[in-house]
């Protein structure tokens, strides 16, 4: 069983991640920390005797239940089912298959020498990503993050999201693909 | 284009900017975590954990299990409810098939009995029917 310090540990570690995922999926900040703290409230509910181990996906379940939840609440109030995204890549093949964010080096955001300048361009950077992550569809996005920021492997985020293994690569392969491309269209491809 | 590569690199990126958070949304979340923590009801070992405790005293006082009871008792209005409305249909249907008994009972005392009707009196047919098999 997770004490409360590992409780406490565990939701300092994960809150603020869970907050730019709610917040990519929702677009609302308000929104997103209303869902992020329903979702801690029922984690250390519902799941306090669970051990540490099994907190990770729990949460994410527990958040993406809300994430879903909060769109079938909004479906139902506004009568208009067009939530589903209509930024569906469906590319057939980049004719770049080149990183754009190969120029990246070293670990962003913790250069201590790091001038006002790429400090600038990393926030622009930054702002960019988030903005094209916020616009892949949803289950490709809830594939990439899972998959890649909260670092759970396949089967796992398959699980999470409840599909195929199969289903998640291909997520998150478009995934990546459309959010390359995007970047490349802005400029950042060298 | 290497996928993990990249994504990892994006990843980077965003972890980077977990610390840019702005103070009050950073502030919400501690709150919230703060929040959600206090719905743990104690501090330090749980009932459970202490030894000699026994699996009847942790059903009464496990949070957990009685939030799960809580949920449980929020189903218990569902099959009542439904329960209510089947016994008041079947008392619907019971009472309208007594009512159409009743009336068909009703007719049936009336054509044995033999009772004719004032207005077959009044007819002219009948009168002519009358006579004409002389009775």
């Amino acid at each position: 069983m997770a004490t409360r310090q590992e409780l406490e540990d565990f939701l300092g570690a994960t809150e603020r991640r869970a907050f730019k995922q709610a917040f990519y999926a929702v677009r609302n900040e308000e929104t997103a920390l209303d869902l992020v703290q329903d979702a801690m409230m029922r984690l250390v509910e519902r799941y306090a005797d669970r051990p540490r181990e099994e907190l990770p996906p729990l949460f994410q379940r527990i958040l993406q239940n809300a994430i879903y939840d909060h769109f079938r609440r909004e479906k139902v109030r506004r009568l208009w089912g067009t939530l589903v995204s209509s930024f569906s890549p469906g590319e057939p093949g980049d004719p770049d298959e080149s990183d754009p964010l190969e120029f990246m080096e070293g670990e962003p955001g913790h250069g201590l020498g790091e001038s006002a300048d790429s400090k600038a361009e990393r926030e622009q950077l930054l702002g960019i990503i988030e903005a094209e992550i916020a616009r892949l569809p949803d289950r490709q996005r809830e594939a990439f993050l899972l998959r890649y920021w909260e670092e759970f492997d396949v089967a796992e985020t398959a699980a999470l999201m409840g599909c195929s293994e199969g289903s998640v690569k291909t997520h998150c392969s478009r995934a990546t693909r459309a959010l390359a491309r995007a970047l490349r269209e802005r400029g950042i491809d060298q | 284009m290497n996928e993990p590569a990249f994504a990892g690199r994006v990843c980077r990126v965003l972890d980077a900017g977990l610390d840019q958070l702005p103070e009050r949304i950073a502030t919400r979340l501690a709150a919230a975590r703060t929040a959600a923590l206090a719905r743990m009801p104690q501090d330090g070992p749980s009932v459970r954990d202490l030894p000699g405790t026994s699996t009847a005293r942790r059903r009464v006082e496990d949070p957990v299990a009685s939030g799960n009871e809580a949920a449980w008792l929020r189903w218990v209005p569902v099959p009542l409810a439904a329960m209510i409305l089947a016994v008041g249909l079947f008392g619907i249907w019971h009472w309208s098939e007594l009512r159409s008994a009743q009336e068909l009972a009703a007719l049936d005392v009336a054509i044995l009995a033999d009772d004719l009707p004032l207005s077959a009196y009044a007819d002219k047919g009948f009168g002519v029917y009358l006579r004409n098999t002389g009775r």
